[in-house]
């Protein structure tokens, strides 16, 4: 009997000293759940900033001809919320243009179209917190922005675009080759495995940076290239315009024009020139 | 001594005090006032008992169960042989205390939310994050409600074996098997409260069920619903069902079930008494254990490490936490999804065959029919368990069977997705956090990795995950339908502390030669920190 | 009454209460044992309250009202005009100049150096909230006529005290308190004014502490 008794006071006793180690640990642990859950919500704004967003405002939210970059420093430093008059937080400035969108243009700029609203309390498709959730995904550009790293500037000349006869600068292999393996994935399908038309040389056709020159050839060539390099620019920013016999359409993305600038088309085109 | 007052006042605590002075004036009211407190017992009697000294005539420990409230359902002495844990493990007991934990702690998270849908994710956002004890408190009432369950199909086993539902007993067992059908039901409803994925896809799930009823069924989801699917209207009377309807129930029926009890008396191990005879209710002077104190204290005990043992199993990191998936989304179901464990029979079940004679009629009406209705159809008076080897045989294979249909429930059973959608699953579940998510978040550098490569990678995260991914895509390798089959994992760096990483699976077809791909994209962000036990 | 039981009266202090016919037997180790149980318990039931309590304590995180507003040097309003309203903090922030200061209007007991202060936006009669009236140079309750200046002292009307104000901190760039709110009144009231030391950066107000005007209950203002 006497061990029921001096069982139930140590569990007590236990439960006390649990509840103090608990107390102590508390506070800790609700930063670090607020910080997780704040950074859940970049990550969901990131996914749907991707599938609503980018095809407007860029991949890296440099902006398009269609819309105004969303990394751009004076966003971020206050300058452009007192040029407009704004007298509320970029926060809240983001959560009202994401869920209302623009009915007019804004002043002194010349978009070919209105964004549309996306909150679903006007009609769009997102929930509220969805739309909080793209807002955080935009307010994490602004470390970078500010202290510069992320491109400020934005024209829409910087992205490639579509325009294979444009004039590019002077192209680096190695940064081209970086881009190719590493930051775009290109390998992933035209090196690695035969998704995609190999680089290398193969089945009586040369590399990737002489074969342009056959294919603008053949009578069943359907894009606009006039020459080697033009047809490799097109092959990137113009995926569909010319199927190569034995490959789908659809299955590269065709967004590589918005996502790399003048410079990464120069040198991925002279790091493919290589392949001979 | 007098105290000089006014005649018209009666104050016979002043009238004691000149009588016997302040002291034991003093003692004889606090004396009194416990008396009345403990409904019979003074200080002196309860020194008694705690001492353990035996009662003394009249026994005055009786009084708090004749003439109190808290005790008057509560028996005054058991029999010796039932005042352990053993033979029945006081499981009903365990089942009573899990009710009022379950209460307890739903009434706190009560303090922080409320049930519609625009706000409901975020207060457990909230109740995780800024309320102190909020995530304890949650995964303590998840963890109760789980093991409610778990008790109270235990308490029916151990009754079943022990053939405590026959005569006189049956109508305890079937409000038993009632107060089973409101336990399932409680826990399901109250799953639909956190509106994450989990809540409205598993909750779907079962309501589906309902609506397989014929003629009424589409009546009967409405009903439940309160929508066209599951929304604001449905959370709010899921919410109402949870917290008020089915508990009012449950009290109610616990009530009747617990007085039967008592009233009946525990039933006596098998072996002790004759076949057919029950003597529980009349126990002999020489074998009485009587409440206090041995019962009550064993009681208090039972209290004090279950307490500590909840306590402590939600307390820390290491230890069991209730799950938080992303915010509900109608549109979109997430692969793998299942209904809650104790429901996974009905959805192994329904793979057989029709949805509403599977999901609803056998499951709801012959099995808990059946369950319910038992003492009134096996009616055979003995309890030994040499002569109800039948009955005996009947539950270990029911269980057995549950066992299975269990499994069948879950889905890695008869549910076909593609060996690429597999694949990716492996590294990105979409009803837990997997691997990825958990892996740390500086070992994966930027770059394209692929599967069958994983003993070159860079580090050792990123090995370990494709040697995954790779094993996984074995099973596409196999299929003769993919060809040249390889994975690929794309690490972009996107934005401050953001990774892209691009989870993607190529083949070709070997008859056309046609190339195929599958990804899913994943937004990694530093301190995401997906560990936190959901 | 409780009945004796004829156990052998204990001598010594269980010998008092035993005269007066209250039966004390000896304190056996089992007895004790329970009484320690029920005092872990009481513990482990306190410490179980004091969760509670913290459990359902409404938390205020920075910038929701109840929680602790920062405040730029640069937003702080030149001295001697207007006060500048701060409607998510129910606060105004005033700089009283020397204009303020020898405000004929001001009663003598409530003195203050130039510098600013923190006014709680409810008046301090029933709740509503008053308005600056410029023409007027005071704030002026609209419910029932009670009149401060922009020091916060009442000059009219019903209420019974100065406005209250929050704890005010003014902080330097790397978050040290430079200066903070102190009270000038007996019963820890009407807080002081602050001036902005050199390499100030921010004022961190905290609408969860409020310390209540002094006492002023003349007709145009006082004690």
């Amino acid at each position: 009997m006497k061990y029921y008794v001096a069982g139930g006071t140590f569990a007590f006793i236990g439960a006390v000293v649990i509840l103090m180690v608990m107390s102590a640990l508390e506070p800790a642990r609700m930063e670090s759940f607020t910080q997780s859950y704040e950074s859940r919500r970049i990550e969901e704004g990131a996914a749907i900033y991707e599938s609503s967003c980018r095809p407007c405002h860029g991949p890296q939210g440099g902006g398009t001809p269609l819309g105004p970059a969303l990394n751009r420093a004076n966003l971020f430093n206050g300058d452009y919320l007192n040029a407009i008059g704004w007298s509320g937080t970029l926060a809240d400035f983001l959560s009202s243009t994401v869920a209302s969108g623009r009915p007019l243009p804004t002043i002194g700029t010349d978009f070919p179209q209105r964004m549309p609203t996306w909150s679903e309390s006007f009609g769009g498709p997102l929930r509220i917190d969805q739309v909080e959730n793209v807002v955080s995904f935009i307010l994490n550009w602004g470390e970078r922005a500010v202290v510069g790293i992320e491109p400020t500037e934005t024209t829409d000349d910087l992205m490639m675009g579509s325009d294979i006869f444009v004039e590019l600068p002077e192209g680096d292999v190695a940064a081209g080759q970086v881009l190719a393996e590493q930051t775009l994935g290109c390998t992933a399908c035209h090196t690695l495995t035969a998704v995609g038309p190999s680089w290398e040389a193969a089945d009586g056709l040369p590399g990737m940076g002489v074969r342009g020159g056959i294919r603008i050839q053949q009578d069943n060539y359907t894009g606009n290239a006039t020459s080697s390099d033009q047809y490799l620019i097109e092959s990137v920013v113009e995926t569909n315009i010319h199927i190569v016999e034995g490959f789908q359409p659809n299955i590269m993305p065709n967004d590589f024009g918005e996502r790399v600038t003048l410079q990464d088309m120069a040198d991925l085109l002279a790091f493919l020139k290589t392949f001979e | 001594m007098r105290i000089p007052r006014p005649k018209i006042l009666s104050l016979p605590f002043l009238d004691d005090i000149e009588e016997k002075g302040v002291v034991k004036a003093s003692t004889d009211l606090a004396d009194d006032v416990v008396t009345r407190v403990t409904s019979g017992l003074n200080i002196t009697d309860i020194r008694g008992v705690l001492r353990g000294d035996p009662a003394v005539r009249p026994n005055p420990r009786l009084t708090p169960h004749a003439e109190g409230f808290w005790l008057h359902m509560k028996p005054t002495y058991y029999n010796n042989l039932m005042d352990g844990l053993y033979p029945t493990f006081r499981l009903g007991w365990l089942a009573t205390f899990f009710l009022v934990w379950e209460t307890l702690t739903g009434l706190y998270l009560m303090i922080f939310y409320t049930p519609s849908p625009l706000v409901a994710y975020e207060n457990m956002l909230n109740i995780l994050s800024n309320v102190p004890f909020g995530r304890w408190m949650r995964d303590t009432h998840k963890l109760g409600g789980e093991l409610m369950v778990l008790v109270v199909v235990f308490h029916m086993v151990r009754t079943y074996i022990t053939g405590s539902y026959k005569r006189p007993r049956q109508f305890t067992w079937a409000t038993g098997g009632i107060l089973l059908i409101l336990t399932l039901f409680v826990s399901f409803f109250g799953y639909l409260l956190p509106w994450d994925q989990l809540s409205l896809w598993a909750v779907t799930i079962g309501a589906s069920t309902a609506e397989a009823t014929p003629f009424i069924g589409r009546e009967a989801d409405l009903l439940m619903r309160g929508g066209p699917e599951i929304g604001a209207n449905g959370l709010l009377r899921a919410y109402l069902i949870h917290v008020i309807l089915i508990p009012i129930i449950m009290f109610i029926f616990l009530g009747i079930h617990y007085y039967k009890v008592i009233l009946h008396g525990h039933s006596l191990p098998p072996g002790v008494e004759e076949p057919g005879v029950d003597t529980a209710r009349k126990v002999p002077m020489n074998v009485r254990t009587y409440f206090m104190p041995k019962i009550l204290t064993r009681e208090l005990v039972y209290v004090a490490g279950l307490t500590l043992i909840m306590l402590v199993a939600s307390a820390f990191t290491l230890g069991y936490h209730a799950p938080l998936e992303p915010h509900a989304d109608n549109l979109v179901t997430p692969l793998h999804t299942t209904s809650p464990w104790y429901f996974l029979w009905i959805q192994g079940m329904m793979k057989l065959g029709d949805k509403f004679i599977f999901g609803a009629l056998i499951p709801f009406g012959i099995v808990f029919g059946t369950i319910v209705a038992w003492p009134y159809i096996e009616v055979g008076r003995n309890r030994r368990y040499g002569k109800r080897r039948i009955g005996l045989s009947i539950a270990a294979s029911s269980i057995v069977l549950a066992a299975i249909l269990t499994y069948m429930g879950t889905p890695w059973f008869g549910v076909e997705t593609s060996p690429d959608q597999e694949a990716i699953a492996i590294l990105l579940p979409q009803t837990s956090p997997g691997p990825l998510r958990l892996a740390d978040w500086n070992d994966i550098p930027f770059g394209t990795y692929s599967a069958s490569e994983w003993e070159s990678a860079p580090t050792r995260t990123t090995s370990k995950l494709l040697k995954m991914f790779d094993r996984e895509l074995d099973h596409a390798r196999d299929n003769p339908i993919y060809g040249d089959v390889e994975g690929f994992m794309v690490v972009e760096d996107w934005q401050s502390d953001l990774k892209k990483i691009t989870v993607r699976v190529v083949w070709v077809d070997p008859e056309t030669g046609t190339p195929g791909e599958f990804s899913e994209i994943f937004f990694f962000h530093r301190d995401s920190d997906y560990g936190q036990g959901e | 009454m409780t009945d004796a039981e004829g156990q052998p009266p204990e001598e010594g202090q269980a010998g008092a209460l035993d005269n007066l016919g209250v039966a004390t037997p000896e304190l056996t180790r089992r007895e004790f044992l329970y009484y320690l149980w029920a005092s872990s318990m009481a513990v482990f039931l306190a410490g179980v309250g004091g969760v509670t309590i913290w459990f359902a304590l409404p938390r205020f995180r920075e910038g929701e009202f109840g929680g602790v507003f920062t405040i730029s040097i640069d937003d702080i309003p030149a001295p001697d005009t207007d006060p500048k309203e701060f409607a998510e903090g129910r606060f105004w922030l005033v700089n009283l100049g020397d204009e303020a200061v020898n405000d004929p209007r001001q009663p003598e007991e409530y003195t203050f150096d130039p510098g600013i202060r923190v006014l709680f936006k409810v008046c301090v009669h029933l709740g509503c909230l008053y308005k600056w009236v410029d023409v007027n140079d005071r704030f002026e309750c609209p419910c029932h006529g009670s009149k401060y200046l922009k020091s916060a002292s009442r000059i009219g009307g019903p209420a019974n005290r100065n406005l209250d104000q929050f704890l005010m901190q003014v902080i330097d760039v790397s978050g040290n308190v430079l200066t903070q709110t102190e009270a000038t009144w007996p019963g820890d009231r009407e807080g002081s004014t602050l001036s902005i030391p050199a390499g100030a950066v921010a004022l961190r107000i905290d609408t969860g502490s409020r310390m209540n005007g002094a006492p002023n209950t003349a007709a145009a203002g006082g004690t």
